[in-house]
């Protein structure tokens, strides 16, 4: 009964059976166009020039720090260009133009089946060599979840705090965090023999002392079951949307709350989306770098949903036509999952290694957000997931009154929206908030981990 | 790279559906019930003060719009329609055109849109409406219309219409006995058009718990307050003080309970602010009808009183997510 209710207002449910489509190869555009700018932290370093011949998985950019990581070229070609255009995700990066030939094929791999015999700095090295990052808005890699220490921007929340303590418990996650986003779903049921091996290497490289925890939705547990063979524990959790963040995850699965703005090493855990994982043991296994993503297409004006691999640098235009997605009635097109991705303003905007997603939406779906009066109904403060009051500090932020909401812990928020998606008002609360942080210079949630 | 002409904004993309003018026109839909029992009672005059009262309110609640240069627009919405329909639910039948108007221009003007309009009122607009209107025509407002289909027994018989709480606290509990609390709950009572029908309400408040429009807490808090503090006074004498379901069902009280009390913007938002919102409307409820001189509008003045208070309910909240529990920061700040 009262879950019936909850539902009323909150159906954000994770998606369904997506991750029984079949992917189909978008085909190589004609122009690739690669941003070096993919991840969180410093830009990486173009090591190519216009006019030279570059080979898929060759690297173009070097990384420049422990945040970011190396960008390979996704196919055979010329450098066109190297120019600074505007990145999906806010600001403008250095894109390097590839005029792309011949056909798709697999990039060059340098397998290494010894890797187990090496140590964790190593493996992070040769992961990071390869390119592996996680997915959002600011992905984080795979240095930045084991090694908090090495990230400046992590650091800040640890300071004056007691050093990190042993991992204690692993979580490798095939939930996925918002709804239609499926890929980690997908990575369960297609790519599960890969599974124990993603975990072992997971485990060496969080030196977990605990246990180790694979969590899957109710309707996938055989798949995870058989996936994990004996690896993990399986854990089933509710798809229901914001309780599927990672920080809500730790807190779910360990009763651990994770201090605001710190990651979850700072609680003794450690958590990493499976696509991550099966990212990172390919890279150190088979030596494959990451140039592709295997992306949901979504939203109204996409009957059906559609899963399709494509090339890091592909303009979103080409992946919509290659999904028989007219462009004429679509009004927002929105990189990541509905709640919190980043609504482009081109269907030229070429995907990077944080687009998981795409959601086209019509016009008809779209809400009139306005700065509309509170009504102070507190649907908010019912649903907010940290338990702060959005109603009260969406008007601090609105009228400006700073200082207000760093006293009532606005570095808690997790930016997951639901706020705004509830709001009868239909108030832009996402918007204050990171508005408000943004200027208060405080640390933003993107995809903490 | 050129602009296609989409639109560029911030998360959430897509929205639940719930807006001011669904919570607005639900809550005038969970009124239908309590305004069929009310026409059935006092007759067409009864339409005619819920015509008058509405019209009013829409009538102001423009002007104001006007006047404080703010977009037309917002009169969709229906929460004019409401306030003025949840104050004429609250008076007499027969009660003059005039007053009509000059408790629902109180509402409006005084008690919503002089603060700012939706959502930035302390008190219950309703309320403040009915506060003004008791205050300068108290004869007027409290001379009941006796109701058709009501059987009177015994002395009552030979009495003026007045509710049963008059009756209570003029001639004792005794005589108020001899109404049954069943009749009360039905609806046969002499008072307000739509605030005598109990069952009516409950079926409206049930209705609006159902559609989430209002939180279950505040409801359940209020009733189990009145059977909590009226059930200690009536076992402490039972010949002096009356009985918890006699001050449920008379007056105005389940009105109040599902209708005033569970107002969005006057009421508290946390789980356990709202259960003590509604246990402590509930106590002062029976504190004024027992001692006080104003027992007719009992609970409407005790939601008064506790809506100065909802800022201190709204501190009674769960710890924020990821701070230490008991940390002095935590303690200063919350």
């Amino acid at each position: 009964m009262l879950n019936s209710l909850y539902e009323i207002l909150m159906p954000l449910r994770a998606a369904k059976n997506l991750d029984k489509l079949p992917v189909n190869a978008v085909p190589a555009p004609e122009f690739l166009y690669v941003h070096l700018k993919q991840h969180e932290g410093a830009e990486a370093a173009p090591v190519v020039k216009a006019g030279d011949e570059v080979k898929a998985g060759q690297t173009i950019g070097w990384a420049m720090d422990f945040m970011s990581a190396d960008v390979h070229a996704p196919m055979d070609g010329k450098v066109v260009d190297i120019e600074r255009q505007p990145n999906p995700y806010g600001g403008f990066s250095s894109v390097v133009v590839i005029k792309t030939e011949g056909k798709r094929k697999s990039v060059e791999s340098t397998p290494d089946p010894d890797y187990l015999s090496k140590t964790n700095g190593e493996l992070l090295h040769r992961i990071r060599r390869m390119g592996v990052m996680c997915e959002g808005p600011a992905p984080p890699s795979i240095h930045s979840i084991f090694n908090p220490y090495m990230c400046p921007s992590r650091l800040v929340a640890h300071v004056g705090r007691d050093p990190l303590p042993p991992v204690d418990t692993l979580i490798v996650t095939a939930i996925d965090e918002e709804p239609i986003v499926s890929i980690n779903q997908y990575m369960i049921t297609r790519q599960s023999n890969d599974v124990p091996e993603a975990i072992k290497l997971m485990k060496k490289l969080s030196v977990v002392t605990g246990r180790t925890v694979l969590a899957c939705l109710d309707t996938q547990k055989k798949e995870a079951e058989k996936a994990a063979s004996g690896e993990a524990e399986v854990r089933i959790m509710s798809g229901r949307y914001p309780g599927t963040l990672r920080e809500l995850t730790v807190w779910r699965l360990t009763g651990r709350e994770i201090p605001a703005g710190a990651s979850p090493m700072s609680v003794g855990v450690a958590v990493i989306p499976l696509r991550t994982a099966i990212a990172a043991l390919k890279a150190v296994r088979d030596g494959i770098p990451q140039t592709s993503m295997i992306v949901t297409v979504a939203g109204d004006a996409v009957t059906p949903p559609q899963m399709v691999d494509a090339l890091i640098g592909t303009p979103a235009r080409d992946i919509l036509k290659f999904c028989d997605v007219p462009e004429a009635p679509i009004k927002k097109l929105v990189f990541g999952g509905p709640i919190r991705g980043k609504s482009q303003f081109s269907f030229d905007m070429p995907i990077t290694k944080g687009v998981n997603t795409i959601v086209a939406l019509k016009v008809d779906k779209l809400v009139p957000i306005a700065e509309n009066n509170c009504i102070n109904c507190g649907a908010c403060v019912e649903f907010c997931p940290a338990r702060l009051q959005p109603n009260m500090l969406s008007r601090h932020c609105q009228f400006r009154v700073f200082d207000e909401i760093v006293k009532k812990h606005i570095t808690a928020c997790l930016e997951c929206g639901v706020c705004g998606y509830i709001c009868p008002s239909r108030r832009p609360m996402l918007q204050y908030f990171q508005n408000a942080k943004q200027q208060m210079k405080l640390p933003r949630k993107g995809n903490m981990l | 790279m050129k602009s296609s002409g989409l639109i560029v904004d911030v998360g959430p993309h897509i929205h639940g559906g719930n807006s001011i003018a669904r919570t607005m026109h639900n809550q005038i839909i969970a009124l239908i019930p309590a305004i069929a029992v009310g026409v059935y009672m006092f007759g067409a005059g009864a339409i005619r003060a819920i015509a008058v009262a509405v019209a009013a309110a829409v009538v102001f609640e423009y002007l104001m719009l006007r006047a404080l240069k703010k977009p037309a627009s917002a009169l969709a919405d229906g929460s004019a329609a409401l306030t003025g329909l949840l104050l004429v639910l609250m008076l007499p039948a027969d009660v003059p055109w005039w007053v009509i108007v000059v408790g629902v221009g109180a509402s409006i003007v005084i008690g919503k849109m002089l603060f700012g309009g939706l959502g930035a009122y302390p008190f219950n607009p309703v309320i403040v409406g009915w506060v003004i209107l008791l205050l300068s025509w108290p004869g007027l407002i409290n001379k009941w219309p006796r109701p058709n289909h009501m059987q009177w027994g015994g002395i009552a018989e030979s009495l003026p219409a007045q509710t049963t709480i008059e009756i209570m606290k003029r001639y004792g509990v005794q005589m108020s006995d001899q109404f049954s609390i069943l009749d009360s709950f039905l609806g046969f009572q002499p008072g307000g058009i739509g605030s005598v029908a109990g069952l009516a309400l409950v079926i409206g408040g049930v209705f609006l718990i159902a559609r989430n429009i209002i939180s279950w807490q505040v409801p359940v808090g209020f009733i189990a307050g009145i059977f909590i503090f009226g059930g200690i006074y009536h076992a402490v004498d039972p010949t002096m003080y009356a009985s918890p379901l006699f001050h449920l069902v008379s007056g105005t009280t389940l009105f109040c309970i599902f209708f005033l009390a569970p107002e969005h913007t006057t009421s508290p938002n946390t789980k356990w602010g709202k259960i003590l919102f509604g246990l402590c409307c509930a106590a002062l409820t029976i504190v004024i009808r027992t001692h006080g001189t104003h027992a007719n509008g009992s609970a409407r003045f005790a939601i008064l009183l506790m809506n100065l208070l909802v800022p201190f309910f709204d501190r009674i909240r769960p710890p924020i997510l990821g701070l230490p529990k008991k940390s002095k920061e935590a303690a200063a700040d919350a």
